[in-house]
């Protein structure tokens, strides 16, 4: 009895021992891959670095220049409909103020008001021109997906950080590494040094300055005058609806004369079902602040020459809207000097 | 719980650890409570439908073995048939069924007043029925000769948690040994089962992730595309389900092979496959050797009439089809996977005729490679129904693949490089695995440096271009 006691225990301890001897090999092994990880991180990551901050024009340059460079009177934020919409050479031949257009193609209020804290927190502007569709505040995924855009700048700046804090624990695998805050970039930087971007203060364009094409025109849409009744099923985002208040707040708080625009559609919108555009009136009424809405105005609306799709503009169409943006801006700089 | 999510990375070792500290008699509740504590992260509710299952199939079960008489045997089985099946058929196809039903009576201008039953579809509910449901029938067939007494260790078979929400559908006469198993902890296990998990982080996240926007792109706004583009997503979409679901298996493999269990293969690099037959014995192998084993061969497999044999594979295709959705694009993606099989038959003595008046060499590497190439095509154009959201979607993709040619849409540039960087990518590997195994090692090369070398890159790839905004695996929803 007393023999085989001294045999199990002997046996349990060697296995003891044996289990020790895996468990350190693993853990050691494991160490070593960790390390060489992230010297390789580190290395890249610290190479991309390099490459983000000295590459060619692009949407990655624009983004930079709003958080770390911008010290233009009038800012203009938005997505592609900001971007192609303002022309910043004619605000400024009209208002004889400095301007640059920040709007970026896909991008949301999230980004916009991560730009605008850091420009604020940097140098005030005078203006600041947030160009927001009537369907802003649904709810939308690809909005948090989208926020990926920020991260190389996440490190180091507080603004940015809590925006991208919103899409949940990503922000880990960006503390973590370096690499990984450039993720997907790399071709849009070699893109850069072959073939930077062109633009206007960063006012783009509409591609080709295109007109619409006839056929692209829905003409049921025409006859009823409808376009895009918004789903009831969608659902209202509450971040957004937070951050469009906080936008109103800081830029009052800044002294910054806030106009909030929704620049031309082609076609008309019925608004019946749209919760979005209730909640934006509801929030800026309670800001008392105007929603400058074109969007059914029939000076562009249904104009093809002036669009180059239903939702963007051509450059013909983004002038003859700038001037009347500035015209707006004089206008109430003469009312309140 | 997403295997690629934050919460797995820290669940995945705290799991492994605790289950080699406690003794062997704690393992089998540590694991269930670890396994059911992994399911409730999506719907905690939903926990109780897998707990009905495993109490009804332990009990018959028993019963079945218990049971003198066939006739009493059989009474036991079709209660664990019901149990499993009426579970599937509420939550999955009730609605499917209904609203057939109700287009009918429509049709007749008949009033169907059956209302819709909406409710959420619980995660896996495909894959534990039927592993649950493989128990029973093998005690019935005698395949398992005694019924599993431990409660606890027969609801771990039904939850195991890296199988329990996409498979490997297990065995009861494979698993349920090895649960029995003292498991020691092994340097070879943890390694293999961590390069297990690193290779299919990177299908997932490099290649599913990345082809899954292009593919989400084009399909979710299918009117507006042109056939060129839909041919282009539809075969990133083959890509896709492939790397998205051999990715989930071989992390699940991974998973339990750090604890010592070893699950079955899932995929066998079916893309190399040089015949359709052939591609079902490596594509999804537990799933479609399940449905040999308990749909075809009850049956009477092949060991009938002509005509017979042909409509078993017909009906076991629509059923597998049916397994994969409730909808009729999916019954018709089995149904025509189905017929592809049949008209191999059948076209068989014409191509062994053509060899021989040809004298064609079946080994040359033309011959394989034009074998290989329309195997894939055979499988990419039953794609065209399983991607679609209907059978009417699909029918007018087909139509538009061939009548309406274009520019194909690139949409995000980096997206339509990476997507194609990674299919490359994954056929030179695959290629490299399937003929040059022995020659070519990277990940399991016998020297350090070029091992250590690779599991590096493969992890810069994931950081540098890896997707990572969490989103599920394809086959969760089925």
């Amino acid at each position: 009895m007393a023999a085989s006691l001294s045999i199990s225990n002997f046996n349990f301890r060697k296995l003891q021992i044996l289990q020790k001897h895996i468990v350190l090999k693993f853990l050691s092994k494991l160490l070593v891959l960790i390390i060489l990880v992230g010297i390789l991180d580190f290395c890249l990551g610290s190479l991309i670095e390099y490459l983000y901050y000295h590459q060619g024009d692009n949407v990655y340059t624009a983004t930079t220049y709003v958080i770390n460079e911008a010290e233009e009177d009038i800012l203009i934020f938005g997505s592609s409909r900001a971007n192609h919409h303002y022309i910043p050479e004619v605000l400024t031949a009209r208002t004889g103020l400095s301007c640059y257009n920040a709007g970026c193609d896909g991008r949301s209020l999230f980004y916009d008001y991560a730009l605008f804290k850091s420009a604020l927190s940097r140098e005030k502007p005078d203006k600041v021109i947030l160009d927001l569709s009537r369907t802003t505040l649904y709810f939308d995924q690809a909005d948090y997906d989208r926020l990926s855009h920020l991260y190389p700048y996440y490190r180091q700046n507080d603004n940015v950080r809590e925006i991208v804090g919103l899409k949940g624990k990503i922000g880990l695998y960006v503390r973590l590494s370096k690499l990984y805050s450039y993720n997907s970039t790399i071709l849009i930087i070699l893109k850069s040094f072959v073939r930077p971007r062109t633009d206007y203060n960063g006012y783009i364009p509409y591609p080709g300055n295109r007109t619409m094409d006839p056929a692209e025109i829905s003409y049921d849409s025409l006859e009823y005058g409808v376009y895009h009744e918004a789903d009831p099923t969608m659902r209202l985002d509450e971040n957004k609806i937070n951050i469009l208040a906080s936008f109103i707040d800081d830029a009052r708080q800044a002294e910054v004369d806030l106009y909030i625009i929704d620049s031309p559609y082609f076609y008309m919108h019925k608004d019946s079902n749209n919760i979005s555009l209730a909640k934006i009136i509801e929030v800026l009424g309670e800001k008392n602040i105007r929603y400058i809405n074109f969007a059914n105005d029939n000076v562009f609306a249904l104009d093809p020459g002036l669009f180059g799709d239903p939702t963007h503009m051509n450059d013909f169409g983004a002038k003859k809207f700038t001037e009347l943006v500035a015209d707006i801006i004089t206008m109430e700089d003469n009312v309140h000097p | 719980m997403l295997f690629n999510s934050i919460q797995f990375v820290i669940f995945l070792p705290i799991v492994v650890i605790l289950y080699f500290i406690l003794p062997h008699k704690y393992r089998v509740f540590f694991l269930l409570a670890a396994s059911y504590y992994f399911y409730m992260c999506w719907k905690p509710e939903y926990i109780f439908l897998i707990m009905g299952s495993t109490i009804i199939d332990y009990f018959a079960g028993i019963q079945i073995e218990k049971s003198q008489t066939r006739k009493r045997k059989k009474r036991f089985l079709i209660l664990s048939i019901i149990t499993n099946i009426g579970i599937l058929f509420s939550f999955k196809y009730f609605n499917f069924i209904n609203d057939s039903l109700r287009e009918v009576f429509d049709q007749l201008n008949i009033f169907y007043g059956v209302p819709a039953f909406r409710v959420l579809l619980p995660v896996g509910i495909s894959f534990y029925t039927f592993q649950s449901l493989s128990y029973s029938i093998d005690l019935y067939r005698g395949v398992k000769k005694k019924a599993e007494r431990n409660l606890g260790l027969f609801a771990l078979y039904v939850s195991f948690f890296p199988q329990l929400v996409a498979g490997p559908i297990e065995r009861s006469t494979r698993l349920i040994p090895q649960l029995h198993e003292k498991k020691t902890l092994s340097y070879e296990n943890l390694v293999e089962g961590m390069k297990l998990i690193l290779w299919g982080m990177f299908k997932k996240l490099v290649i599913a992730d990345r082809l899954a926007i292009y593919v989400n792109a084009v399909f979710n706004n299918q009117a507006e595309h042109n056939g060129s583009t839909l041919i282009v997503a539809t075969l990133f979409f083959t890509f896709q389900v492939y790397c998205d679901f051999s990715a989930y298996s071989d992390i699940a493999i991974g998973s339990a092979r750090m604890m010592g269990y070893d699950l079955m293969i899932n995929f066998r690099r079916p893309f190399f496959s040089r015949s359709f037959s052939e591609f079902w014995k490596r594509w999804h192998i537990s799933l479609i050797t399940w449905f040999k084993d308990y749909v075809y061969i009850p049956l009477g497999g092949n060991r009938v009439s002509k005509w017979r044999w042909y409509l078993n594979i017909i009906l076991v295709w629509a059923i597998s089809g049916l397994w994969h959705g409730a909808g009729w694009n999916f019954v018709l993606w089995g149904t025509i996977s189905g017929l592809f099989l049949i008209l191999a038959v059948w076209l068989k003595p014409v191509r062994v005729k053509f060899w021989e008046i040809t004298k064609w060499n079946q080994e040359a590497k033309l011959h394989r490679a034009i074998q290989i190439m329309l195997t894939f095509f055979l499988f990419y154009f039953v794609q065209f129904f399983f991607r679609a959201n209907s059978t009417n979607d699909a029918l007018q993709i087909i139509q538009k693949v061939f009548s309406d040619f274009g520019p194909v849409f690139v949409g995000v540039p980096t997206t339509f490089i990476f997507s194609w960087f990674g299919i490359i990518l994954l056929i030179i590997i695959e290629f490299c695995q399937e003929y040059y195994s022995e020659n070519i090692r990277l990940i399991n090369n016998n020297k350090i440096v070029i091992r250590y070398l690779t599991y590096a890159t493969i992890i810069v790839i994931i950081l540098m271009i890896g997707v990572f905004d969490g989103s599920q695996f394809i086959y969760f929803q089925f």
